[in-house]
C-alpha cells in the first residue's frame, strides 16, 4: 500500500495513521495532545491534514485518521497553515506565558494573539488524564465540566484518595499546569531531591535513599515481624511526640480503612499488615478539619509520597496552624485491590480471605493463615490481583517518609527500620526494642528491582514525550 | 393482556377493541402535553371527572388525555367528539357548562371556540383551525386520539400492523429496500438516509448490532420529539423494532433525556405493554424474531445528543464524541455497530411500511421526502409543533400556520436548525423548507426548531445568544471550539455593549473558518452557523453596532437609552413609581425626567408609561437630549402654551396595552 503526503510516496501498513506515515518519512506535522502509548484524543486539531479522496478535499486529524491506499495529503497546505496558526493564536492567548506554545506560535508566526489574554497554563491535551487511565490504570484526574468551563481534575475537586504519585502525569504535561494542581501528588525526580533536602537528615544512598540510621529491631508487641510499627507509635504517643496516628484497621472481614486512633487500645486494633491500598488522604484531611494536628501517619511509598507533596504544595500551617505530620512509611512492592485479593484467595487456597488470621508477603511468597493453617504461594503468580498503578510506582523503601519500616534485610521476627529525619530519630529514640543487624544488600536489591521495573514503564511513556 | 402470536391475532384484537368503543357516544379529549400539563391540564381534567360523577355521567362519556395537540399557545385544549368540537384555553371553572351545555345538550359554548380575528368568525372543528387547516399531520396524528398509556389506543388506529406486515411478509432486506426507495433522511439534523444507515450496519461484520433511538433533543425551543415519546411513544417502538429487524438486532437502546420526565414515564409504560402483547422479546408475533429495548436516560449535556457521543454515554462513559473517523454503523456502542436515528424518523417507518414508499414520495421536494414536524416558537401568534410537506414554504408556515407576527410588528428573521443552524431573512420567506434549501441559505434544517423573530430583536444579541448557549454545551474537548466559541463570545460580547471595534466582523469570520473545517464533531464545525449567517444577512446591524454605537432594534442595553419627551409627558408619575433605582425626577404638574447618572435601562419606565401618551423613548446611537431646564418643567405652562397636555389622564390609562411607539422603531423586547 501506498500513498502520497506533500507529493512524496510513502509505504504505508495496515492499521498506520496518517501521522505515523509521515514521520515515517520525516515529515514533520505539528501535534499537542498525541502520544504513540496513548488512544489519539483529537483534541488539538494541531496535527490537521488536508486529504483528498475521490476528487473531495477534507481537513482531518493526522493523529487518528488511517492511513489508505491512495489517498494524497497535504501537510502544509495554505489552508492547514491558516488553521494551525488560529489554533496557535488561540491557544497562545489562553496560556501566553507557556513556553512550548510560545515556540509553536512563533514557527507559525503567530506573535501577539488578538484577543484578551487569560492566565491559564493548561491546554486541555488530556495526555494527563489518559495517561492515568490508560497506562498507569489509575484514573485519579479525568476532564471535569464541559465547555469553556472544561478543566482537569479530580473528582468533585477534592483531594485525591487514588493518586499514587508516580508522576507519570507531569512527564507527559507539555506545560505547568499540572504540577500546580493541588489534589494530586505527582512527585517528579527534582521533586524528590527538594523533598529530601526539606525534611530529611542524614546520608544519601544511592538505593536506601537519606537516612541517619537503620537496624532490625524486635519488640514484643504482637503486630508484623518484629511489631516496631506499633511499637513506634505506641511510644510516639505514650511520649507525646503526636496525639493521633492515621491508621490502617480491618474491617469485619479482610478489608480495611484508614482509621484515626489517639490510644494505645486503637493501635493495637490495626496492627498488622494489610495488603491493600485504601483511601488515606481525604481521612488525613477530615483528621486535619476535625481539629486534630500533631499526627503520624503510616503508609506506604505512595501515599508518604502524597503526604510530602501536600507539604510542598499545600501552605498547610497556614491552613491548619500548629500542624506536625509524622510519616511512617511501609516498604512495598506492590499492593492489591480487596476484592482481587478475595477471590484469588479463594481460587487459589479455598479459603475466605475475611476470615483470615494473617496475611503476609514474605521472601516473594504470599502466604495466608487461617484456622491455624498456613497456605502459601508464589508472589508472582498473582500479578493479575496487582493494582496497575504499582508497576508505575519506583519507590520501595519509602524514601521520602521520617521512618520506614518493612521486614526485608532482617532476621525473622524482626522489623527493618530506616531512619530518615530527625522526627524520625527522636520516635525511634523513645521506643523500646532489641536491635539486630540489617542485610542493606538484600534490601537495595529489592529497591533495584522495583525501580527497574518502573523505570521500564515510565520509559514508555518518556517515549513518547515530544520535548 | 394476552400475548399476541400472530399477525391474525393482531387483526382479531384490533377488532375486539374497536367493536367495543361506540364512536357516537360523547368522548371528550383533553390534551395533556407538557405545555398542557403547564397550563393545567390536570386541573381541567380532574375537574371533568369530578363533574361527570356528579353528574352521573362516568359510563355515558368517555374521556381521554391524549398527548400533544401541538397548538400549545392555546392550552389546555379539550376535543369533544363525535362533532370535533375544539375549545381551547380551558379553565377548570368552564367545565360544569361545558359538561351541561355541550355533553348534555350538544349547545356549543362560543367564547371557548379559536376565534379567527382575520374573518371575526369562531371555528367550531379542530381541524378548520387556521393552525391545523394548513398543516400535514401524517406522524404526529395519532397524538390527537391515543392514550399514551394505553396500547390498544394505538392498536385501534392500526398500530403495530406494520410490524405484522414487516415480520411474516417482509425479508430484512425487502424493509431496507422500501425505507431506501422512499428516501427517508433522518430528522435528527444531518438528513442523513435512513436507509442506506441501515444498510451499512447490517452489512457491517460485528455482531451484535444495536438500534438506538436519539430523544436527546437539546435545542432551545424545539420539541417535537418529546411530544411524539410523550404523546405517541408506541409508533416510535413499532418505527425502532422495524428497523432491528432490518438490520439484523435483537437490543436496542432509547437514550432520552432524564429533563423529559413525561417521556420517560410513558416510554416506560408503553414497553412493560408492548413486552406483555408481545411486541418485544422473544419469538415476536410468533415470527421468531427477538427482540428488547433498554432506557438509559441522559444526564443532561447538550452534545450528548451527537452520536457518538451518545453511545459513550450509553456505554457509561462521560458523553463526549469520539475522535474516530469510522462509522457508528461499524463501529458504535461497545464498538460494535449501532444505528442511531431520531424519534421522528422511528416514528415515520411504520406509516412508509403500511402505505408505502410510493405514498411517502408523492410527499415533499426532490430531495427531500415525506412530512416534517417544526416547533414553531417566538414572535407568531400561534406558537406550536407544526407537522407540514417538505417544500412547504417558510411563509405558509408562519404567516398561514403561524398566524403571522405577534402585535402586527414587523417580521425580521426566522431560526431553523437550532445553534447549528442560522438565520433566514425576509427575502427568502418564500424559500420552500427541505435539507438542501435551508443548508443553502446557511442554515440547516436540523430537528426542526423554528424561532421566529421580529423587528425588535437585536440580530447580534441573537448570534451572542446562541454562541454562549454553546459555549456552555460544547464538550470543550477539541480547541478551534472550545476556544473559538470562547473568542467569539468575548467579540460579540463586546459588540453588544459598544466595544466592537473594526475587524471583529472580519476575526469573526476567521474563527467561524477554523471552527468549520477543524472540529472534531458536528456540534464544532456547524457552531459558527449562527454567527456566520447573521453575518450574511445582517452585517449592516453588526456595523451599526461597531462603527455607530447603535443597536437598530433597541436592545443591546449599553448601546440604548431612555428618554422622556417632555412634550409628551402629561407628568402622571407612573414612571417615577415603577423606577427601581429613583431615576426619575418629577412631581404632579412637573414634567419628568430621567437621571441618566441612575438609569439602569430596565425599560420599565418605557413599558408602563400608556400607549396613548407614549412619552418614554427608546434611544441609540444618538445623544440623549438635554434635560428641560428646571424652570420649564411646569406643566400649566405649556398648558398656556397652547400644547393641550392632559394631566392625570395617564393613571386612568394604566394598565391598557401600549401600541406603535413614536419614531417607528421603538418597542418592547419581550424576550
Amino acid at each position: 500500500m501506498k500513498m502520497e503526503i506533500d507529493g512524496r510516496a510513502v509505504k504505508i501498513e495496515e492499521g498506520q495513521t496518517i501521522l505515523e506515515a509521515a514521520r515515517s518519512i520525516g515529515i514533520d506535522i505539528p501535534t499537542l495532545c498525541y502520544h504513540p502509548a496513548l488512544e489519539p484524543l483529537g483534541a488539538c486539531r494541531l496535527c490537521s491534514v488536508e486529504i483528498e479522496k475521490r476528487g473531495r478535499k477534507k481537513v482531518v486529524t493526522a493523529c487518528n485518521y488511517p492511513a489508505e491506499d491512495g489517498l494524497q495529503v497535504s501537510t502544509k497546505s495554505q489552508d492547514i497553515i491558516g488553521v494551525r496558526k488560529m489554533l496557535l493564536e488561540l491557544l497562545l492567548a489562553r496560556c501566553p506565558e507557556e513556553g512550548r506554545i510560545q515556540s509553536l506560535a512563533r514557527e507559525y508566526g503567530v506573535v501577539k494573539p488578538r484577543f484578551v489574554l487569560e492566565d491559564e497554563r493548561c491546554i486541555l491535551c488530556g495526555l494527563c488524564t489518559r495517561v492515568c487511565e490508560e497506562l498507569v490504570g489509575v484514573s485519579a484526574i479525568n476532564v471535569i465540566s464541559r465547555g469553556v468551563e472544561r478543566e482537569v481534575g479530580t473528582p468533585y475537586r477534592e483531594l485525591s484518595d487514588d493518586c499514587i504519585g508516580c508522576g507519570s502525569c507531569a512527564l507527559v504535561c507539555p506545560t505547568e499546569a499540572i504540577k500546580r494542581e493541588k489534589n494530586i501528588y505527582p512527585t517528579t525526580a527534582e521533586d524528590i531531591v527538594e523533598l529530601e533536602a526539606k525534611f530529611l537528615v542524614g546520608e544519601r544512598d544511592e538505593e536506601l535513599g537519606v537516612y541517619n540510621d537503620i537496624t532490625a529491631g524486635k519488640t514484643s508487641m504482637d503486630g508484623q515481624d518484629g511489631g516496631m510499627v506499633t511499637a513506634l507509635l505506641i511510644a510516639g504517643i505514650e511520649n507525646n511526640l503526636f496525639d493521633a496516628a492515621l491508621v490502617v484497621q480491618r474491617e469485619a472481614g479482610y478489608n480495611a480503612e484508614y482509621v484515626v486512633v489517639d490510644d494505645v487500645a486503637g493501635i493495637l486494633s490495626a496492627s498488622g499488615t494489610k495488603y491493600l491500598r485504601v483511601p488515606m488522604m481525604s481521612k488525613l484531611e477530615a483528621a486535619l478539619k476535625a481539629g486534630k494536628r500533631r499526627i503520624a501517619v503510616v503508609g506506604t511509598p505512595c501515599e508518604v509520597r502524597a503526604v510530602r507533596k501536600l507539604q510542598q504544595l499545600w501552605d498547610l500551617e497556614r491552613e491548619y496552624p500548629g500542624v506536625e505530620l509524622t510519616i511512617l512509611g511501609l516498604f512495598c512492592f506492590e499492593s492489591f485491590d480487596y476484592w482481587g485479593l478475595k477471590a484469588y484467595t479463594k481460587r487459589t487456597f479455598g479459603v475466605e480471605l475475611d476470615k483470615a488470621e494473617k496475611t503476609q508477603i514474605s521472601k516473594g511468597k504470599y502466604i495466608v493463615t487461617a484456622d491455624g493453617k498456613a497456605y502459601s504461594c508464589d508472589v508472582r503468580e498473582m500479578e493479575s490481583e496487582i493494582r496497575e498503578g504499582c508497576a508505575f510506582c519506583d519507590d520501595f523503601a519509602s524514601r521520602l517518609a521520617d521512618i520506614a519500616i518493612g521486614s526485608v534485610g532482617s532476621p525473622d521476627g524482626y522489623s527493618t527500620v530506616i531512619v530518615r529525619s530527625k522526627a524520625g530519630k527522636k520516635l525511634l529514640d523513645a521506643t523500646e526494642f532489641t536491635r539486630a543487624e540489617v542485610d542493606k544488600k538484600e534490601i537495595a536489591k529489592l529497591v533495584k528491582f522495583k525501580k527497574r521495573n518502573a523505570d521500564k514503564n515510565i520509559g514508555t511513556i518518556l517515549e513518547g514525550v515530544v520535548v | 393482556m394476552l400475548r399476541i402470536n400472530s399477525k391474525e391475532e393482531l387483526k382479531a384484537l384490533r377488532t375486539n377493541i374497536t367493536s367495543k368503543r361506540d364512536l357516537s357516544k360523547p368522548y371528550i379529549t383533553i390534551c395533556s402535553g407538557t405545555a398542557c400539563h403547564a397550563t393545567g391540564s390536570d386541573a381541567v381534567a380532574a375537574a371533568i371527572q369530578a363533574e361527570l360523577e356528579k353528574q352521573g355521567l362516568t359510563e355515558d362519556v368517555g374521556v381521554r388525555r391524549t398527548g400533544c395537540h401541538g397548538f400549545c399557545e392555546r392550552g389546555p385544549i379539550i376535543v369533544i367528539y363525535p362533532g370535533e368540537l375544539c375549545y381551547l384555553n380551558v379553565t377548570p371553572e368552564d367545565v360544569p357548562e361545558i359538561i351541561a351545555k355541550t355533553i348534555k345538550e350538544n349547545e356549543i359554548i362560543e367564547r371557548l371556540l379559536y376565534y379567527d380575528s382575520s374573518t371575526g368568525e369562531r371555528i367550531v372543528h379542530e381541524h378548520e383551525i387556521p393552525f391545523y387547516k394548513y398543516q400535514t399531520r401524517v406522524v404526529f396524528s395519532g397524538n390527537l386520539w391515543v392514550d399514551p398509556a394505553n396500547i390498544d389506543d394505538y392498536i385501534a388506529l392500526g398500530g403495530y400492523q406494520a410490524l405484522a406486515k414487516v415480520l411474516h411478509e417482509m425479508t430484512p432486506e425487502e424493509v431496507l429496500e422500501e425505507v431506501k426507495s422512499a428516501n427517508l433522511r433522518g430528522r435528527g439534523g444531518g438528513g442523513f438516509p435512513a436507509g442506506r444507515k441501515w444498510e451499512s450496519t447490517r452489512n457491517a461484520t460485528g455482531k451484535p448490532k444495536y438500534v438506538i433511538v436519539n430523544c436527546d433533543e437539546g435545542d432551545p425551543g424545539a420539541y417535537m420529539d418529546r411530544s411524539i415519546m410523550e404523546g405517541n411513544p408506541h409508533r416510535v417502538l413499532e418505527g425502532l423494532i422495524i428497523a432491528a429487524y432490518a438490520i439484523g438486532s435483537q437490543q436496542g437502546f432509547v437514550y432520552v433525556r432524564q429533563e423529559y420526565p413525561l417521556a420517560v414515564k410513558n416510554l416506560a409504560i408503553a414497553l412493560e405493554q408492548a413486552r406483555e402483547y408481545g411486541f418485544l422479546g422473544k419469538d415476536i408475533l410468533g415470527s421468531g424474531f427477538e427482540f428488547d429495548v433498554k432506557v438509559h436516560r441522559g444526564a443532561g449535556a447538550f452534545v450528548s445528543g451527537e452520536s457518538s457521543a451518545l453511545m459513550n454515554a450509553i456505554e457509561g462513559k462521560v458523553g463526549e464524541p469520539r475522535p474516530k473517523y469510522t462509522h457508528t454503523s461499524d463501529s458504535g456502542i461497545w464498538d460494535k455497530p449501532s444505528s442511531l436515528n431520531n424519534v421522528e424518523t422511528y416514528a415515520t417507518v411504520p406509516l412508509i411500511i403500511r402505505k408505502g414508499a410510493d405514498w411517502f414520495n408523492s410527499i415533499g421536494t426532490e430531495g427531500s421526502k415525506g412530512t416534517k414536524i417544526f416547533s414553531l416558537v417566538g414572535k407568531v401568534n400561534n406558537t406550536g409543533l407544526v407537522e407540514v410537506p417538505m417544500g412547504t414554504t417558510l411563509r405558509d408556515i408562519i404567516y398561514k400556520i403561524g398566524g403571522g407576527i405577534r402585535g402586527g410588528k414587523k417580521f425580521k428573521a426566522v431560526q431553523t436548525g437550532g445553534p447549528s443552524g442560522g438565520v433566514i431573512p425576509e427575502q427568502y420567506l418564500d424559500t420552500p423548507v427541505d435539507f438542501d434549501a435551508l443548508t443553502k441559505l446557511g442554515s440547516m434544517m436540523g430537528s426542526g426548531g423554528m424561532i421566529v423573530m421580529d423587528e425588535d430583536t437585536c440580530i447580534v444579541d441573537i448570534a451572542r445568544y446562541f454562541v454562549d448557549f454553546l459555549c456552555n454545551e460544547s464538550c470543550g474537548k477539541c480547541v478551534p471550539c472550545r476556544e473559538g466559541l470562547k473568542r467569539m463570545r468575548e467579540i460579540l460580547n463586546g459588540i453588544v455593549a459598544g466595544k466592537g471595534r473594526e475587524g471583529d466582523i472580519e476575526l469573526l469570520k476567521e474563527i467561524a473558518d477554523v471552527m468549520k473545517s477543524a472540529s472534531l464533531c458536528a456540534l464544532g464545525t456547524t457552531a459558527a452557523n449562527p454567527v456566520l449567517s447573521t453575518i450574511r444577512y445582517f452585517s449592516d446591524e453588526y456595523e451599526a453596532h461597531i462603527r455607530d454605537g447603535r443597536c437598530p432594534a433597541l436592545v443591546c442595553k449599553d448601546l440604548i437609552s431612555f428618554y422622556i419627551d417632555p412634550d409628551k409627558c402629561t407628568a402622571c408619575r407612573l414612571c417615577m413609581k415603577n423606577c427601581p433605582e429613583g431615576a426619575i425626577e418629577g412631581d404632579k404638574r412637573v414634567i419628568h425626567v430621567i437621571d441618566q447618572t441612575k438609569c439602569i435601562k430596565c425599560g420599565i419606565c418605557y413599558d408602563v408609561c400608556p400607549s396613548k401618551v407614549g412619552a418614554v423613548m427608546k434611544i441609540s446611537g444618538e445623544p440623549v437630549p438635554p434635560p428641560i431646564p428646571e424652570a420649564e418643567r411646569g406643566i400649566e405652562r405649556r398648558k398656556e402654551k397652547g400644547e393641550g397636555r392632559k394631566e392625570e389622564k395617564g393613571e386612568k390609562e394604566r394598565g391598557e396595552g401600549k401600541g406603535q411607539k413614536a419614531k417607528g422603531e421603538g418597542g418592547r423586547d419581550e424576550r
